[in-house]
């Protein structure tokens, strides 16, 4: 299962889940899209105010998932972060199943920020 | 100036020489704005909807502070409006203060945080508001622009930011925010209570765009000696002058 087909399965469970794509030049997750219109926001090329942005969409308990932000940006930006946020960078998925990226979203309650890195 | 600003002014000045550390100039260029913010109604009405004794209230309007250097100015009106705050109080803006509802510590954050919450309002259907005190350096940061182009795109007609430009520019930058389709509203006298809250007011009504108020503001306002004097720009007031000052406000 990739990445966005396991995304798709845990939107449907965890109706706060909002996927923040910032990838350049985007459309990586156009199922996801079609399915959860609203859920998806999609702003290619605009990493510097990923993190600040997304702390912002946290004041209503959502769950935020950040796609493409490069693993050095996202370890400069965890520690900019406000520090009342809980935020998670993603590193290794064992081999591409994201199996365990459902434990990850909901071990830390609602105001979590998961990073999974550009591949 | 009305007697509730001299207050604030005084009570503000106060605060930071009692900490030994502040940007007394520029503070004093923003509370004008904020005092606006928290005392303008409109028929009775609050132009910011909230309430001192429910902090957390969930109809409540956002107000996040980008400006740094004016946060002895929120802590003044908070203060003032009634908000229990603690005997130590942070530098920068901190959720756990009562009356704050977002951290923030660095240039631009607030203004990034700010379009992040318009958005979260837009996706809930809620009504609430999200006004931003921007200063007009803030946005020589590329995140700021960012996120104003992200608010335009989005169209989040619920976010409001405003921007105390106490430098004047050659350049107006005002009319990079209506290229990138935001709705400005410039304030002739950014220190006039009455214009403020007229300009909050037009904020709150606009639709399908995010709103920028513009406001040219004078460094020191209120302390004659001070005012428009750049060297007053960062200073702690000595305890000579806060006698002047005392004289002069109360």
């Amino acid at each position: 299962m990739n990445l966005e087909e396991r995304l798709i399965k845990i939107a449907f469970k965890m109706k706060n889940l909002i996927l923040l794509d910032f990838s350049f030049p985007g459309n990586k997750f156009l199922e996801f899209k079609k399915i959860y219109d609203s859920r998806y926001i999609a702003i290619p090329g605009r990493r510097n105010f990923a993190m600040d942005y997304a702390s912002g969409l946290t004041v209503f308990g959502k769950n935020i998932v950040i796609y493409g932000l490069d693993v050095f940006s996202a370890n400069k930006m965890i520690n900019d972060c406000d520090p009342t946020l809980n935020v998670k960078i993603l590193l290794d998925d064992n081999g591409a199943t994201w199996n365990d990226l459902e434990k990850k979203l909901t071990d830390f309650g609602t105001m979590l920020l998961l990073i999974p890195m550009e591949d | 100036m009305n007697q509730r600003q001299a207050e604030l002014r005084f009570w503000m000045l106060e605060h930071i020489y009692r900490r030994s550390k502040g940007s007394s100039g520029r503070a004093l260029s923003s509370i004008d704005l904020i005092d606006g913010l928290y005392f303008g109604d409109e028929n009775g009405r609050q132009i910011f909807k909230h309430d001192p004794r429910l902090s957390q209230w969930e109809d409540r309007d956002y107000f996040v502070l980008s400006k740094i250097e004016a946060m002895p100015a929120l802590y003044a009106v908070l203060s003032k409006r009634g908000f229990k705050l603690p005997d130590v109080l942070p530098d920068f803006p901190n959720r756990k203060i009562p009356g704050i509802d977002l951290s923030c510590d660095g240039h631009a954050d607030g203004i990034c945080k700010a379009v992040g919450v318009a958005e979260a309002i837009k996706m809930e259907r809620k009504n609430n508001h999200v006004f931003c005190l921007a200063a007009d350096y803030e946005l020589d940061n590329g995140k700021a622009w960012e996120a104003i182009m992200t608010a335009a795109e989005r169209r989040l007609d619920r976010l409001c930011l405003i921007v105390d430009e106490n430098d004047p520019r050659d350049e107006p930058i005002q009319v990079r925010f209506e290229a990138f389709g935001w709705r400005v509203i410039k304030l002739a006298d950014a220190h006039d209570f009455d214009e403020i809250v007229y300009g909050y007011m037009k904020a709150r009504i606009t639709q399908r765009k995010p709103t920028c108020i513009w406001a040219p503001t004078v460094k020191s306002k209120g302390v004659p000696f001070a005012e428009r004097k750049p060297e007053y720009d960062d200073v702690v007031y000595s305890e000579s002058e806060m006698k002047e000052i005392r004289n002069i406000l109360i």
